[in-house]
């Protein structure tokens, strides 16, 4: 048992030597000797302290749990994403093994094709190398023969070879990425779980699929579409709390989603699982671009999260209620109309690549909108500037208050307050 | 009481307690462990995710005693969570009383 403030910070810092940068460290070992400072002037005891605040031990997994995770979603390195999975598979009680034993297995897959990768490219360059001398007249004596071919490899195949090492370097490091990443989200909890299952409507169109509330007082609804045109807006019956109708864009397949409870919380997510460039000559036939149509109902608060690679997008959420608004879209229109919001107070990210962007906003309320404009025109109306920032007041009470941030690529941005 | 129920709904709490007024940390601890029993230290890493997370931020102040303090203050996102999260917490406790009183007179 620990009884002095000199030994409870002494156990804090080797606990947490090597977890944190040294800033870090010093910030953290000094909010608690400040702690130690006040408690002491109001009279407690050094033992009586140590004793509230709990096992230095105990005290430091949890401070490397929180910083490791903060970390890894900065850096997401090998060793940072080990680091954070070892902190809060400990916190959690779960076995270190279940968690680390595939990550190796990823980690010397993904290392092997790596080096495959490598040495594809070396290869490549070698070959391309003896390819070019021979062609000028200068084929080497060597004392072995590249490959055992019974002719040396020509110009094109040299540098067919590496090309695909390029590629296959690509994209591993890319799927290594994007595996780090559902790593990182996987614990925070933020991935569907295995209880999840994912509805596939039957094939013919349109299909339309209804989601219970089941007693539910909110909904995280998240939208995933690759191609197609997706419209979002409020109103279904009661009890329902998403609609969803999906044109059946031929190869490209119907919407598909997965319903799970988290606590008062519906989490729908809903994606297009089969698209398929096979059907690309089509494009852009209709057949191809399909069509999304998702109503969500007003009577519960919505966190929204939307990305469309490609297509139209037409959001009218004037009639939800809006816990937040995320919104992402690759290429193509993007329309959303807030007029008459009058819900919840909510903050909003819209990053839009390539495509127009427009925005019709309720003007009795009180909004900040933070515009980063990229190429293309910008066209804001009804809001006081201040540089890159626009902001309306409400004279009513009861007025939503709104923050925006848009990220707009290239094209026009029209904002209008009505 | 289940350690678990206490870490789920401690940041809460601090929210809670952050959007009356600013707090520095001790202070903080302080209020929150006369109400919930917990290990006080827990606190302070839970303060840092938040300000992490854009929820609270902080900033010096004197005092008339020792050095300056570090004061924790709600940002308007930390405002709006604070809200919702409290909401939310009222509608489940609510829903999980009626609940339990319900399977008790069932058993009378």
């Amino acid at each position: 048992m620990v009884t002095t403030e000199h030994e409870y910070l002494d156990i804090l810092r080797d606990r947490l030597t090597g977890y944190l940068t040294g800033e870090d460290l010093e910030e953290i070992l000094e909010e608690y000797a400040g702690h130690f400072a006040i408690g002491k002037s109001r009279g407690r005891t050094e033992e009586e302290l140590c004793r509230a605040l709990g096992s230095p031990e105990d005290v430091a997994k949890e401070i490397r749990a929180a910083y490791l995770i903060h970390k890894a979603e900065q850096t997401k390195s090998a060793g940072t994403i080990w680091q954070a999975t070892r902190a809060t598979t400990r916190l959690h009680g779960l076995s270190f093994a279940a968690v680390i034993v595939p990550v190796i297995l990823f980690a010397v897959v993904f290392g092997l094709v790596f080096i495959a990768g490598l040495a594809l490219i070396c290869g490549g360059a070698v070959l391309l190398l003896l390819a070019v001398l021979k062609l000028l007249g200068l084929a080497l004596t060597l004392p072995w023969h590249p490959l055992h071919l019974s002719s040396q490899p020509g110009v094109l195949f040299s540098i067919g070879i590496f090309i695909l090492g390029i590629i296959v370097l690509v994209a591993d490091v890319w799927l290594a990425k994007f595996l780090g990443r559902m790593t990182i989200r996987y614990l925070k909890g933020k991935l569907p779980s295995k209880k999840d299952t994912w509805i596939f409507p039957p094939q013919g169109a349109p299909l339309t699929s209804a989601i219970g509330r089941d007693g539910a007082a909110a909904l995280d609804l998240q939208v995933r579409m690759n191609a197609g045109e997706l419209t979002i807006g409020g109103g279904t019956a009661d009890q329902v709390l998403v609609n969803m109708t999906s044109g059946n864009g031929g190869c490209a397949g119907p919407l598909t989603y997965s319903a799970s409870m988290d606590g008062t919380t519906k989490r729908v997510w809903i994606r297009n699982r089969h698209f398929s460039w096979w059907c690309a000559h089509d494009w852009p036939a209709d057949e191809l671009a399909y069509t999304g149509d998702i109503r969500v109902s007003r009577e519960v608060p919505v966190a929204l999260d939307i990305k469309n690679h490609a297509g139209r997008t037409r959001l009218a959420l004037g009639e939800l209620s809006l816990s937040s608004l995320v919104i992402k879209n690759s290429v193509g229109e993007t329309l959303i109309d807030l007029a008459g919001y009058h819900g919840a107070n909510f903050d909003a990210a819209i990053k839009n690549g390539v495509g127009n962007l427009v925005l019709r906003l309720p003007k009795d309320s009180n909004m900040t909108l933070v515009i980063h404009r990229g190429v293309g025109s910008t066209d804001v109306r009804g809001f006081v500037v201040n540089g890159d920032t626009y902001t309306t007041t409400s004279t009513r009470p009861d007025a939503s208050r709104i923050t925006i941030r848009i990220k707009q690529g290239v094209g026009a941005v029209t904002v209008e307050a009505v | 009481m289940n350690i678990q129920f206490k870490k789920g709904v401690l940041g809460i709490c601090v929210l809670c307690v952050l959007a009356r007024k600013d707090c520095y940390g001790y202070e903080l601890v302080d209020d929150i462990s006369k109400k919930i029993d917990i290990a006080e230290g827990t606190i302070y890493p839970l303060l840092h995710r938040l300000k992490d997370e854009g929820l609270v931020t902080t900033y010096l102040q004197e005092s008339g005693e020792g050095p300056p303090r570090k004061y924790y203050r709600l940002t308007d996102t930390g405002r709006t969570k604070e809200q919702e999260q409290r909401d939310e917490w009222i509608h489940f406790a609510a829903s999980v009383n009626a609940l339990l009183e319900g399977e008790l007179h069932g058993d009378n």
